[in-house]
């Protein structure tokens, strides 16, 4: 197991002014898994999310990626391991072009030409070639999803984090979400965190459900989603 | 390819400025100006571009004078501290830089302390009057600053000083040669990179650029070329006083670039240069007193041009003139509009 | 023994002129977080106020008291309507528009009163304790500095105009919701907080010489003070005003007076770097 564990987190703790919102949370995932964090509003799932970017330190507890401690890593570091990011509320540069988005993250670990390279496939794969050239600030909130997730791609991550991608999309969009992320399944491991259960259908393979701070369970999609505790403490919530 | 002919024709256009702008204005108040129009050109391209309001660009020019005249006194020539001039205020704006930044310091933070940190250099310089105050064999003087330090000269011809045309023409060239040097550095990737810095730090950040070391080279360059401007000062006025460092001179550089425009380049030369010309006019007349203009302006450009003239004006020409030719500057005009309101607030509003 | 109470009764001073010439912009920025950078030209309106009214035949108590924070009150009210209500929200565009009004005002005092300095003379004679020679104007201004802090508390907090103030600040959606006209309640916060600008400007006018370009000898002091304290209106002021002032007294007490000026500077820098929220946003938060 130990050899192809990638992602460790350990007991990680975290408290913000007497609220627990992270409970000693202890959480494995293999290469090329695809894992989904679900629960209800509160739940922690999105503190787990920003600790494991580097974007908030926990309180304690130890993150492990990829063998390397990156607790109290800030994201830029965390990038730089090769992982890729995409945030609740799309995080694009708004007064760029789609391209020069995509571009940017290419270039990072790529000289110019290369990047330029590697843009194209990004915009092709994602059907993106049509708007390239249009200020990302144009675009609808759904089409920014999409390319929030090339820049994420165009970094050529290993391992991707993706935090509510599914949120506000038309349908149609939601089901290019599945395909898209299906497809980047193949070459790198997934966490996404989620709250819509009927995309969670489609793409979940494993569930971690969080609740009040903690692990709840940790199973297959199916029994998760059959789950009566797991019903109750969403259907509570939500309805 | 649109590099090369955007350098030949600014290089036109500079030149041609340097030879008929003599022919209406003396060459004494016009080296002024374009020692202006730099120090305005170092401020736009750290705020318009980088995304940092620095509300203490001051500091850097008064640090670039004073190291000026200082190391002149201590060596002698000329052009060591000609480029010690420029490198000091550079060090000092990446120390200070990596302090707030490194602090993760924004926005009204970031405005207190660029202020508070041109105050002390102001208050401090004011101070030194006494005669322990020396740094070689100079004297800072206090409040009545360094006078008497050796001035440009031609480096194969020590007799032959720089100063009247020629300083002019040495400061015109300069001023061509930092705004060239940075369009460039604007298209190089590291300039995109400060794009995006400016445009969004946590995605920046998320693709894996270390925000807080780009944001710091920034403001270095910022503080290289504000320097520059203080050097050419020093040799323009022939004295350096504490005056350099003040909250009025500061306040003065904000205004060129609100009113220039900020997110542009020549918008900060235009500006500075127009209003350093405003002022040398009030100057001739004691009707109406100079700072209740300049107030005046910085008033009414921030209520009533939020985006500055020179983007405005630039706007409504291409919007008259129907310009559909060129699909660059299509998509630079959009990119002006949509930058609207996002460069005067610092880049992002709240997290 | 006397030297201690010398020295005691310089830091209170100089913590109570911390708390004077910084109260107007803490009201400003705690309740509305807006930048007021012509304050200090705000607080030597007040000391002109009350030079000219003195030079009037008014009782210098009055010209202090009174006609000072009234003037600068209703010359706030003026800019709030025709400047500041246009850019709330927009924190940085406030702070360019207030340093232009900053030096429009620099130059209309130079205009109207010319470029020299003035003054008025102090009303309360000094006196000696032990070997000392105290200045008895020094204890009315620590006095006056307690005032303002109970004033502006206690409008906070028991009234009901610091109730619905502080209720259109925290949620002004909610607060047009119950009936209150937010632009009003924020129109008579600016206003309030301008006339205790006027209030310093008149209390200090004794102990200075104005001159057209006094403001910045305040602005800087002032805008630290509030920013290091943080949003909380009158904790943070305090808390950073004790801070500030004990360090510059010290400082001077050692050096130079300017040296302190510069130790206080110097705290400032250190201190936002430390705590980038101010002191109440990392130490006191939810007090008034």
């Amino acid at each position: 197991m130990a050899n192809n564990t990638v992602v460790e987190a350990r007991d990680l703790t975290m408290r913000f002014e007497g609220v627990v919102a992270l409970d000693s949370v202890s959480l494995n995932l293999q290469r090329n898994e695809l894992r989904c964090l679900i629960g209800p509003n509160g739940a922690g799932k999105s503190t787990f999310f920003k600790c494991l970017t580097g974007m908030q330190t926990p309180t304690s507890g130890e993150i492990f990626i990829d063998g390397e401690n990156t607790t109290g890593l800030s994201p830029h570091q965390v990038a730089r391991l090769g992982v890729g990011i995409k945030t609740q509320v799309p995080s694009v540069m708004s007064g760029l072009t789609v391209r020069e988005n995509i571009w940017l993250a290419a270039r990072r670990t790529n000289r110019s030409r290369a990047a330029d390279r590697i843009v194209d496939d990004t915009l092709q794969r994602l059907e993106l070639e049509e708007i390239s050239r249009s200020e990302v600030s144009t675009l609808a909130h759904g089409q920014r999803q999409i390319v929030e997730l090339g820049i994420v791609l165009a970094g050529e991550p290993w391992l991707v984090l993706l935090d509510e991608p599914a949120a506000g999309l038309t349908s149609d969009e939601v089901e290019r979400m599945v395909s898209v992320i299906h497809e980047i399944n193949k070459s790198a491991t997934l966490i996404v965190v989620e709250h819509d259960m009927h995309f969670i259908r489609m793409i979940a393979k494993m569930v971690t459900v969080f609740h009040q701070g903690r692990v709840l369970i940790e199973e297959d999609a199916e029994t998760v989603l059959n789950d009566p505790v797991v019903r109750d403490v969403y259907l509570g919530k939500r309805q | 390819m649109n590099l090369i002919r955007e350098i030949i024709l600014t290089a036109f256009v500079g030149i041609l400025l340097m030879f008929l702008l003599p022919l209406g204005v003396d060459v004494f108040t016009l080296c002024l100006l374009s020692i202006y129009a730099l120090l305005g050109l170092s401020l736009g391209f750290i705020w318009g571009f980088g995304g940092i309001l620095c509300f203490g660009q001051a500091a850097f020019f008064g640090l670039g004078a004073y190291a000026y005249a200082i190391s002149a006194i201590n060596i002698g020539t000329p052009w060591g501290p000609f480029f010690i001039s420029i490198i000091v205020p550079a060090l000092v704006a990446a120390v200070f830089g990596a302090m707030l930044f490194y602090g993760r310091l924004n926005d009204v933070y970031l405005a207190v302390l660029t202020l508070v940190f041109t105050l002390i250099l102001y208050k401090f310089m004011n101070v030194t009057a006494g005669e322990e105050y020396v740094i070689g064999t100079a004297r800072l003087g206090g409040y009545n600053g360094i006078p008497g330090f050796e001035t440009l000269s031609l480096p194969w011809d020590p007799s032959e000083y720089l100063y009247g045309e020629s300083l002019y023409y040495f400061c015109l060239v300069l001023l061509l040669a930092c705004y060239l040097g940075l369009r460039w550095v604007l298209r190089s990737p590291f300039g995109r990179i400060v794009v995006a810095v400016r445009e969004n730090e946590l995605r920046a950040e998320l693709m894996g650029y270390d925000v807080r070391l780009i944001k710091t080279a920034v403001f270095a360059i910022g503080g290289g070329v504000a320097g520059l401007a203080g050097c050419l000062y020093a040799n323009w006025a022939e004295i350096v006083t504490p005056n350099l460092f003040s909250l009025g001179q500061s306040a003065e550089i904000i205004i060129w670039v609100i009113v220039g425009g900020a997110g542009t380049l020549a918008g900060p030369i235009l500006g500075a240069a127009g209003l350093g010309y405003l002022k040398y006019l009030l100057g001739q007349q004691s009707l109406i007193d100079n700072t209740l203009v300049m107030g005046a302006v910085l008033v009414l450009a921030v209520l009533l041009l939020p985006r500055g003239i020179f983007p405005t004006i630039a706007d409504l020409f291409q919007k008259r003139t129907g310009s559909r030719s060129s699909n660059r500057k299509r998509s630079s005009s959009r990119k002006r509009r949509a930058r609207r309101r996002p460069i005067r607030e610092g880049g992002r509003n709240g997290e | 023994m006397d030297y201690a109470a010398v020295v005691i009764v310089e830091i209170c001073y100089a913590i109570a002129v911390l708390v004077l010439i910084s109260a107007g912009l803490a009201v400003v920025f705690g309740m509305m977080r807006v930048i007021n950078l012509a304050h200090g030209e705000f607080i030597t309106l007040g000391g002109y106020a009350a030079i000219t009214a003195h030079g009037l035949g008014v009782p210098i108590y009055l010209c202090i008291l009174i006609v000072a924070p009234v003037v600068v009150g209703l010359f706030g009210l003026l800019v709030e309507r025709l400047i500041v209500r246009f850019l709330y929200g927009r924190l940085i565009n406030t702070m360019l528009a207030t340093w232009g009004l900053s030096l429009l005002m620099i130059g209309g005092f130079t205009m109207i009163f010319g470029n020299t300095t003035t003054g008025i003379p102090t009303p309360i004679a000094g006196f000696t304790l032990g070997r000392y020679q105290m200045s008895g104007y020094n204890l009315f201004v620590i006095l006056m500095a307690v005032v303002t802090i109970a004033i502006v508390y206690g409008v906070l907090k028991t009234t009901r105009a610091g109730l619905i103030a502080r209720g259109a600040m925290q949620n002004p959606e909610m607060a047009n919701a119950f009936g209150y006209n937010t632009s009003r309640v924020y129109m008579m916060t600016f206003t309030a907080g301008a006339a205790l600008s006027g209030l310093a400007g008149g209390v200090m006018a004794p102990l200075v010489g104005l001159n057209p370009a006094s403001g910045a000898n305040y602005i800087a002091k002032s805008f630290i003070t509030v920013i290091s304290g943080g949003t909380a209106v009158v904790s943070g002021m305090l808390s950073s005003a004790t801070l500030f002032g004990a360090v510059s007294q010290i400082f001077t007490f050692l050096s130079t007076s300017v040296i302190g000026e510069i130790a206080l500077l110097v705290a400032a820098v250190v201190l936002l770097r430390l705590l980038p929220t101010g002191i109440t946003g990392r130490f006191l938060k939810d007090r008034i």
